[in-house]
C-alpha cells in the first residue's frame, strides 16, 4: 500500500521526465569508457539544487541504474568495460560481438540488468530494515574472511594458466601497496613522488588496464591483419550482425539462464550491502560463481550467453544492496552511493532508520523511483538496440580515437587529478603487455581492490585481539567463509592437478 | 553505405562534444543550476559597484572553485556546497566544488599550490590539514597559504556510546576504564584529529582508552551500530538519527565549552573533568602568491555569506555556528586551535603511530 503512494507521488510529468532523463544520461555515461555512473552524479548534482527534494534524488537514482547498466554496451561490442562494474561482461560480450551476435548479447545483457535491479529492488522494498541488521553483524573478522574467500575468484578467472593468473594477481597486490598506509597513515613504495602519496586511484588503473591496452592491441592487430589480411574479425564480418528480433533471446533461454540470474542476483545483492566493495568486485564474483558450478566451464570466455548473464545480473542488483545500507543506515557502500548521501544531504534529508518513521512517504517513494528507474532502463536500452549496434559500423580509426580521449576525461573526473591521466597511460602499458604474454588482466584488478581491504581488516583484527588469530575463528560467519575459501581452494588444486595429468596422458599417447 | 557511416561517424562526434561540454561544464558546475543566483548576483553586484568602492581589478570573471581535499558525503563535503552555492551569489560567478580526495587532505592542498594565484581556485580545509604536518610527511600548512577566512565553528563533536553499553555518563565510563586499562576502545580513524581527541582524552581525564583503527565517519557510525567497538567521537549532526532514537548516546561534548543548540548534551566539566576541546573549524584558502585585492573580494564575499539568512539557517540546522573571522584573525584563530588542542599531545601521537 505504501508502494502504491510511493508510485502515485512519483507519477507526475516532472519526475517520470527527469527518471528517464537520467537513466538515459546514465546509459550514456556508463556507455562512454572512462565515464561512470560516479562522474555523471559529480556533473549533475549541482544541477539538483533547484530541484524539490525528491525530484533531485529521483535524478541522481536514476542516474545511477542508468550508469550501471550503460557499461555493458561498450564492454560487448568494444571489449572495453564502460565501467568498473562491466569487466566481467567482456569475457563472454565480446567474443559474441565478433562472432556476428551483438545483439544477442545486448539483449542478454540488457534483460538480465533488469532482472537483477529488480530482484534487488524487490528486496530493497521488503526486507531493508532486517537485512541492513545483517550488515552490522560484519566486523573487520567477517569482513577479513569474505575478502580471503572473494580472492579465490582469482583461479576461475585465469584462463588457460593458473601460474599467469596468480602472478597477475600478485602483481596486482603490488601496486596496491604504494600510498598511504591506512594503519598508520605512513607513506609507503612512494619513492620520493609526492603525486604518489595517495596511491594509484582505482580508475584511472581500470581504464588503463582494460581499456587502454585494448585500443593499443587493435592498433596492433591492425598493422597485422594489413599485412596478413587474416587475424581478426575484418569490419564486414562485424557488420554481418545476425538478424534477430526482440532482445534476441527466447523466452525458453530467459527462464533456463534464471538458474543463474537468481544465485548471481543474490552475490550481488550480498556484496552491495557490504560497505566498501561493489559492483567491481561482484561482477566478477558472479561470474566466478557461474563458470565453476557450470558443467562446461570451458565455453566461459568463448562469447557464452551464461557468461553475459552472470555479470550483468550481479553488477544492478549491487546497486539496490547499496541503497538497502544507505537508506536505512545512512552509510554509503561506494563512491557513487556517496554522491547520493550528497545529494540527499543538499536537500537537508538524512538517510538512516528515521528517515522510515519521520518521512515514510519520500522513502516509498524513492523504492518505487527505483523500480521505475530500471523499468526506463530496459525500455531504453530495448529501442537502443538497434542504435548501439550502429556502434560497430564506424571505423575504429574514427571511434577508438573518440575512445582514448573519453579515456583522458575519465581517468582526470575520477579524482580531479592530471597525474591520474598518466597513471592510466602507465597501466595501459602494463596490461598491453601482459596481454602480449598471455597473462589475464582481471587477476590483476581483483588484487589490485582487494589486498588493501584484506590488509586493512586483518590488521584492525590483529589490533583488537593483540595479535592473537583465534577469536577470528570464534565468528561463525568468519569460519563459513573460511571454509568456503579452503574448499575452493581444495577443487582448484585438484582440478589443475587432473588437467595437468590429462595432458601429460595426452601428450604421451601422441 | 558509406554515406550511412559518414553521418554515422558525424554523429557519434556531435554526441561526444555534447558530453565533453557537460563534463567541462560539470567539472564547472551547473551552468543551468545557478544560473538564477548569478544573475541576481550580476544586480547586486551593479548595485554595489555604484556604492562607491572602486575596484582596481575586475575579479572574478570565470567560475571559481573550491577544492574540497576529502570525498563526497561527509561534513566537509556538505559544508563546502553550502558555502558555494551561497558565495556565487554574491561573486556573480558560479562558484563550483571539486573533490580531490587523498593523502590526509595534502593531495587537494597540493593542487591548490601548483594552481595560478589568480584566486580561481580556494581551498578548505579543517584541523586535519594540521596532522599530516604534525607528522612530518608534509610541509604544508595554513603558512603555505593566504587565508580568506572561516565562516563555520563545528562545536558538535560528540563522545557517543551504545545504549546497549550500559555506560550511564561520562564518569561512568571514565571509571569504567580505570577500572580495566585498555579494554575499552574509543574507535577512530588513525592518523586523523580523532586519534589525537583519544590521547587527549585519556591524558586529561587519566582515563584509559584503547584506541581501535575502525575508519573514517561512516565507518564508525557502523562500528558502533553494530556494537562492535565502545565509544566514537562523531560530529552530532551526522548521527542526528541515531542520538534522537536514543540508539546512541552522547555522553559529553569535546568542545571548549557548551553549545547553546544542543543544551541536553553534557560537557566534561560538568562531572568535573577537563573540558577536551576537539570542535572543528571550516578554513578557506587560497594560493600565497593571489593578490591582496582578489583575497579581499573573496573575504568580503565570504564575511556577506555569513550574513545569509539562508546560510545562517542551514548551519543551525546542523548545530554548527555561523562566525565571521577574515584573514589574518582567522589564520590566527586556526593557529591557536593547533596549539591548543593538537600539539600538546603531539608526543603521545607520534608514539602511537
Amino acid at each position: 500500500m505504501d508502494l502504491m503512494n510511493g508510485f502515485l507521488d512519483i507519477f507526475q510529468p516532472s519526475i517520470l521526465w527527469l527518471l528517464l532523463a537520467g537513466t538515459a544520461v546514465g546509459i550514456l555515461f556508463g556507455a562512454i569508457p572512462g565515464l561512470s555512473a560516479f562522474t555523471c552524479m559529480a556533473i549533475m548534482l549541482p544541477l539538483t539544487f533547484s530541484m524539490e527534494p525528491l525530484q533531485g534524488i529521483c535524478f541522481l537514482l536514476a542516474i545511477y541504474v542508468g550508469g550501471c547498466s550503460g557499461g555493458l554496451i561498450s564492454a560487448i561490442l568494444l571489449g572495453i568495460p564502460g565501467t568498473p562494474s562491466s569487466i566481467a561482461t567482456c569475457f563472454d560480450g565480446y567474443p559474441m560481438a565478433q562472432k556476428g551476435q551483438a545483439r544477442r548479447a545486448l539483449g542478454t545483457g540488457v534483460v538480465f540488468s533488469f532482472v537483477g535491479g529488480t530482484i534487488s529492488a524487490i528486496v530493497l522494498v521488503f526486507l531493508a530494515p532486517i537485512i541492513a541488521q545483517f550488515a552490522l553483524k560484519f566486523s573487520p573478522y567477517e569482513y577479513f574472511t569474505v575478502i580471503l574467500f572473494a580472492l579465490t575468484t582469482v583461479a576461475s578467472l585465469s584462463e588457460g594458466s593458473i601460474v599467469k593468473g596468480l602472478l597477475s594477481c600478485l602483481l596486482g597486490i603490488s601496486f596496491a601497496f604504494v600510498g598511504i598506509d591506512k594503519l598508520s597513515a605512513y607513506t609507503r613504495y612512494t619513492m620520493g613522488v609526492h603525486d604518489l602519496a595517495n596511491g594509484f586511484n582505482l580508475v584511472p588503473l581500470l581504464i588503463g588496464v582494460f581499456a587502454v591496452s585494448q585500443i593499443l592491441e587493435n592498433a596492433a592487430s591492425r598493422k597485422y591483419a594489413k599485412a596478413s589480411e587474416k587475424s581478426g574479425p575484418s569490419q564486414k564480418d562485424l557488420m554481418k550482425t545476425e538478424k534477430v528480433k526482440g532482445f534476441g533471446l527466447s523466452w525458453k533461454e530467459f527462464f533456463y539462464q534464471m538458474r543463474n540470474a537468481i544465485p548471481c542476483g543474490a552475490i550481488g545483492l550480498v556484496i552491495g550491502i557490504l560497505p566498501g566493495i561493489g559492483g567491481n568486485v561482484s561482477n566478477l564474483m558472479a561470474y566466478a560463481y557461474c563458470k565453476n558450478r557450470s558443467k562446461t566451464p570451458e565455453k566461459f570466455g568463448t562469447g557464452f550467453i551464461d557468461g553475459i548473464v552472470a555479470s550483468e545480473t550481479a553488477n544492478n542488483a549491487t546497486v539496490g544492496g547499496a541503497l538497502i545500507v544507505l537508506l536505512t543506515l545512512g552509510i554509503p557502500g561506494d563512491n557513487a552511493t556517496a554522491m547520493m548521501l550528497a545529494g540527499f544531504q543538499l536537500h537537508g534529508i538524512a538517510p538512516g532508520p528515521l528517515l522510515f518513521r519521520t518521512n515514510a512517504e519520500m522513502i516509498y517513494a524513492i523504492f518505487a523511483a527505483f523500480l521505475f528507474a530500471n523499468l526506463a532502463m530496459l525500455i531504453i536500452e530495448f529501442f537502443g538496440l538497434p542504435v548501439f549496434i550502429k556502434m560497430l559500423s564506424v571505423p575504429g580509426s574514427y571511434l577508438l580515437p573518440a575512445v582514448i580521449a573519453f579515456c583522458f576525461v575519465g581517468s582526470f573526473c575520477a579524482n580531479n587529478r592530471v597525474f591520474d591521466i598518466f597513471v592510466m597511460i602507465l597501466f595501459g602499458l602494463i596490461g598491453f603487455i601482459m596481454k602480449r604474454f598471455g597473462f589475464p588482466l582481471a587477476p590483476l584488478v581483483v588484487g589490485f581492490i582487494l589486498a588493501p581491504m584484506l590488509e586493512e581488516n586483518l590488521r584492525r583484527s590483529l589490533m583488537r585481539t593483540e595479535g592473537s588469530l583465534i577469536p577470528i575463528l570464534q565468528s561463525p560467519i568468519a569460519v563459513v567463509f573460511l571454509l568456503l575459501t579452503l574448499v575452493t581452494v581444495i577443487l582448484t588444486i585438484r582440478k589443475e592437478l587432473k588437467n595437468y595429468r590429462q595432458s601429460k596422458a595426452q601428450a604421451a599417447a601422441a | 553505405m558509406k554515406k550511412r557511416t559518414r553521418v554515422l561517424s558525424l554523429l557519434t562526434a556531435a554526441l561526444m562534444t555534447c558530453s565533453l561540454a557537460a563534463c567541462s561544464g560539470g567539472s564547472s558546475s551547473s551552468e543551468a543550476a545557478s544560473s538564477q543566483p548569478a544573475s541576481e548576483a550580476a544586480s547586486q553586484g551593479g548595485s554595489e559597484a555604484s556604492s562607491g568602492e572602486a575596484k582596481s581589478v575586475d575579479f572574478p570573471t570565470k567560475p571559481i572553485q573550491i577544492i574540497c581535499p576529502v570525498a563526497p558525503g561527509g561534513d566537509t563535503d556538505r559544508n563546502t556546497r553550502v558555502i558555494a552555492q551561497i558565495m556565487s551569489k554574491y561573486l556573480g560567478v558560479n562558484v563550483v566544488v571539486t573533490n580531490v580526495d587523498g593523502g590526509a587532505t595534502v593531495m587537494g592542498m597540493q593542487q591548490v599550490l601548483d594552481s595560478d594565484p589568480d584566486g580561481y581556485t580556494m581551498i578548505i580545509n579543517g584541523c586535519d590539514m594540521f596532522v599530516p604536518y604534525m607528522m612530518g610527511t608534509t610541509d604544508i600548512n595554513i603558512d603555505s597559504f593566504k587565508t580568506v577566512g572561516v565562516p563555520i565553528i563545528d562545536n558538535t563533536t560528540v563522545l557517543a556510546v551504545h545504549k546497549n553499553s550500559g555506560f550511564t555518563d561520562l564518569k561512568d565510563l571514565v571509571e569504567k576504564t580505570k577500572a580495566n586499562p585498555n579494554t575499552i576502545e574509543y574507535g577512530g580513524k588513525i592518523g586523523a584529529t580523532n586519534q589525537i581527541c583519544g590521547v587527549a582524552m585519556n591524558k586529561e581525564w587519566d582515563a584509559a582508552f584503547k584506541f581501535m583503527d575502525v575508519g573514517n565517519n561512516a565507518a564508525k557510525m557502523t562500528a558502533l551500530l553494530g556494537e562492535q567497538t565502545d565509544s566514537i567521537n562523531i560530529s552530532y549532526s551526522l548521527a542526528k538519527d541515531y542520538f534522537t532514537t536514543g540508539e546512541f548516546q552522547a555522553l559529553c561534548l569535546l568542545g571548549e565549552g557548551k553549545n547553546e543548540l544542543l543544551p541536553d548534551v553534557p560537557v566534561p566539566e560538568d562531572y568535573g573533568l577537563k573540558n577536551v576541546d576537539f570542535s572543528k573549524f571550516f578554513w578557506l584558502g587560497v594560493h600565497p602568491d593571489t593578490p591582496d585585492e582578489i583575497v579581499d573580494i573573496l573575504a568580503d564575499a565570504l564575511q556577506k555569506t555569513t550574513e545569509d539568512p539562508e546560510f545562517i539557517a542551514n548551519m543551525e540546522e546542523n548545530y554548527l555556528t555561523t562566525v565571521c573571522y577574515l584573514k589574518d584573525d582567522a589564520k590566527a584563530l586556526c593557529n591557536d586551535y593547533y596549539t591548543r588542542t593538537m600539539e600538546p599531545y603531539k608526543e603521545e601521537f607520534l608514539a602511537q603511530q
